[in-house]
């Protein structure tokens, strides 16, 4: 035990009596964790997991209120001529559904991720810059109440789609105040998740524990660096797209040449690009370390993945002209480079996948199956990736719903059932409770059908014709039978995620505690320390155990087995 | 070479690489989960750097192949710089919130509708066997000029021109569409595509010469 000393004129002398003694590190953690109980302390703690939690269960609360206007227009298209809700309400539901799912549910749940995650896999006490977190998870609050407040301006709600092309958005064609802070909001919620990512940046590069080397560090966390450098790099162009749609709404007249038009969508997509990946690579992080912990071996091809990552961080920079190519004036064969080349990269992280399964012992757990449903699921958007990559073919899918299942088998099929591998994992980890397995399987199994169901009919419609954002589709065209079953998939998505609340809550109430390692295959750091672990991560009882891999705890497993076999 | 054409033969080719993809991809999976019940003892072995490096430069080649068919189709659908063939008709098409308005500048033929409900579409005649020259611009926001049939699409956009240019072989009518979302009645901004003999289109061209058409 050592005594703080102190010179005298030190203003600390004023406050505490010299002959009192301190208490060691480890005990004042533990004395003040008590009494940070309560919803004050929550919400204004500086704890990198409070933090990461808050912004997690604030992105999955706006995930089921974004998810129910879906619903709402999934009803609209079930019939042609739908009558269920007029156009204008219509166009209103997908700008705050598109819009929503990425601003305020995605980009903040991967990032809320990372935060929570990296500093425990690092070994690492805290966060860097802990306040700026915080500060961070409330200008993404502030950003929340500022799109509910754009919602529901009787008026005008936003209603320009979430790329709010010009001059569609500006002052003459989108009047009104719901558009204005529809920007004002993406402006925070983009800005806050942006100043978080890059305090998990530096946490990852600047405050590992001694040993973890970065080729040590785990999937997951290499997976955080590069989402967090891809948001660092392309989120400030949201904000430059943004300021430039405020001026334009503030005066129309002052955009009248075709050159602000095209800069605003590069401006915009070179954001909107590199954000699909921002909202994906940490649930890719998710899927390997949840296939490397249910098969029980290290995870297959570590290095190739970790440069696989960085090169397709790097690429993601260079793709965003593929949104452009109707436009007719995009350099096409150079973005349509750019963007197959990108599949290289995402074809060596599939050979860590498939590489990790192909040697295991695989225990079909609740994350696992998430994982498993992941890799031919986010494969379909992948692939049709590649198409909507070769102009020709672009030239006909392009503003289609061939786009629209497309994407949602990236976000929803692939980072999504990513995400739910990542929660049902690390849940008792974070909280300290286990979930139910057999509602978890109950969810999985509806969520595969829904999923299924509701995109893939999409593909064919999108096909033959039917453009994306359509309030109604005529009768005859043939569009009425597949959208019918879309619609049906998205009910049964919607009883999946009743099951994942019920299942929430239930375990909330049940209270069954977890143990450190509850899955008894824990490989990172976090699994060494107490679920939830202490208020800096580790501790006495909880020491960090020796880093010789990306899969320290393994390493500690084998080697003891070793021993006592 | 013609769109569609060049779409389907693009769109087979990278279709059944796909399948095929896929269908690896699935077969690993089943064998994994197969020889998982027979094991004891997960694999020890966490790399393979030689098998890796081979099959990056199989991913390089096979990404190498499919970006130079985008490329060599891309540059097939460019409207040919040759002044041999018969003389394109000009169509200026202009989008507006919401319908369209079918220029012919030699007959002084403007068709227009209001689209309103979808009903009162404006038909966009042409004669098959001589190229169309559509010179697409918009009076307003960003609109997009589709024919799912000939698997092609344009993006009108204000104070710009776009050009590209098609020919029909048969006769037929076929629906076109906006696809980049407009505004209001988006949904309702169609059109129709209506291909006639040259001898047709000459009559009624002649008949409707220097009138508005809605």
């Amino acid at each position: 035990m050592t005594a703080i000393t102190r010179e005298p004129g030190d203003p600390g002398d004023s406050f505490e009596p010299r002959d009192v003694e301190p208490l060691p590190p480890g005990e004042i953690a533990a004395a003040r964790f008590e009494r940070d109980k309560g919803l004050l302390a929550w919400v204004t703690s500086t704890d990198h997991k409070r933090i990461g939690i808050l912004t997690m269960a604030t992105s999955l609360v706006f995930l089921c209120t974004f998810g129910i206007l879906a619903l709402i227009m999934r009803t609209q298209l079930a019939q042609p001529n739908g009558k269920v809700i007029s156009p204008g309400a219509y166009n209103e539901l997908f700008t705050l559904h598109g819009s929503g799912m990425i601003f305020l549910v995605l980009t903040p749940l991967a990032i809320g991720l990372c935060l929570y995650l990296v500093p425990l896999q690092i070994g690492a006490p805290m966060v860097a810059a802990p306040r700026l977190c915080l500060f961070s998870y409330w200008l993404y609050v502030a950003g929340a109440i500022v799109f509910l407040l754009s919602a529901t301006t009787v008026t005008a709600p936003p209603d320009a789609g979430w790329y709010a092309y010009m001059p569609l958005s500006d002052g003459q064609y989108t009047p009104g105040v719901g558009m204005s802070l529809w920007i004002l909001a993406s402006m925070l919620a983009v800005g806050a998740m942006m100043l978080m990512a890059g305090a998990v940046l530096w946490t990852a590069l600047r405050m590992r524990a001694p040993g973890m080397s970065l080729m040590r560090m785990s999937v997951f966390t290499w997976s955080a660096v590069v989402t967090c450098l891809m948001t660092v790099a392309s989120f400030p162009s949201l904000i430059g797209a943004m300021g430039l749609q405020w001026v334009g709404r503030v005066d129309p007249n002052l955009f009248t040449h075709d050159s602000w038009d095209i800069a605003y969508q590069y401006l915009f997509w070179f954001y909107g690009h590199p954000v699909v990946y921002v909202m994906f690579f940490p649930f890719v992080g998710c899927v390997a370390e949840v296939l490397a912990a249910f098969t029980g071996r290290k995870y297959f091809g570590y290095s190739f993945t970790v440069y696989a990552l960085l090169a397709f961080a790097a690429g993601s920079m260079a793709v965003f002209g593929h949104h452009t190519f109707t436009t007719g004036q995009t350099a096409n064969d150079y973005f349509s480079v750019t963007s197959i080349m990108l599949s290289v990269p995402a074809g060596v992280e599939y050979f860590g996948f498939l590489g990790t399964l192909m040697g295991g012992r695989i225990r079909a757990t609740v994350p696992m199956l998430f994982a498993l449903a992941f890799i031919p699921q986010f494969l379909i958007g992948g692939l049709t990736g590649i198409m909507l990559a070769t102009p020709v073919l672009d030239y006909h899918f392009h503003g289609s719903y061939f786009v629209v299942a497309h994407f949602h088998y990236t976000l929803f099929a692939g980072s999504l059932f990513g995400a739910f591998a990542g929660l049902y994992y690390w849940f008792p980890k974070a909280t300290g409770i286990v979930l139910s397995e057999p509602l978890g399987r109950l969810n999985f199994v509806l969520m595969v059908i829904g999923t299924n169901v509701t995109f893939l009919p999409m593909f064919f419609y999108g096909f033959d014709g039917l453009p994306r954002r359509v309030a109604t589709y005529p009768a005859g065209a043939g569009f009425g039978t597949l959208n019918l079953i879309s619609t049906v998939g998205a009910f049964i998505i919607g009883l999946s995620v009743m099951v994942f609340v019920f299942n929430l809550a239930r375990s909330a109430i049940l209270r069954r505690p977890a143990g450190d390692d509850p899955w008894g295959a824990g490989q990172t750091l976090e699994w060494a320390t107490s679920s939830p672990p202490p208020r800096f991560n580790f501790d006495g009882a909880h020491p960090i155990p020796p880093i010789k891999s990306h899969a320290p705890l393994l390493d500690l497993r084998q080697r003891s087995g070793a021993s006592s076999g | 070479m013609p769109y569609r054409p060049t779409f389907d033969s693009e769109f087979a080719l990278e279709l059944i690489i796909a399948a095929v993809i896929f269908g690896i991809v699935v077969l690993l999976m089943v064998y994994a989960l197969l020889q998982s019940r027979r094991r004891t003892e997960p694999s020890q072995r966490s790399e393979a750097k030689g098998l890796e490096r081979t099959y990056v430069l199989v991913l390089i080649g096979l990404a190498g192949f499919i970006l130079s068919t985008s490329l060599i189709s891309n540059a097939d659908v460019q409207p040919s710089r040759a002044a041999d063939g018969p003389k394109p008709l000009v169509v200026q098409v202009n989008a507006f919130q919401w319908c369209w308005r079918f220029t012919y500048p030699t007959r002084h033929i403007v068709v227009t509708g209001t689209c309103i409900q979808g009903h009162d579409l404006p038909t966009l005649v042409v004669p098959t066997g001589r190229p169309v020259r559509i010179h697409l611009t918009s009076d307003d926001v960003v609109h997009e000029w589709w024919v799912p049939h000939l698997r092609y699409k344009e993006e009108a956009f204000p104070n710009w021109t776009n050009t590209f240019q098609f020919t029909l072989s048969s006769k037929g009518d076929w629906i076109g569409r906006c696809s980049e979302f407009c505004g209001l009645f988006h949904s309702f901004m169609d059109f129709h595509l209506e291909a006639v003999s040259p001898q047709q289109y000459r009559q009624w061209s002649s008949q409707h010469a220097g009138t508005t058409l809605t």
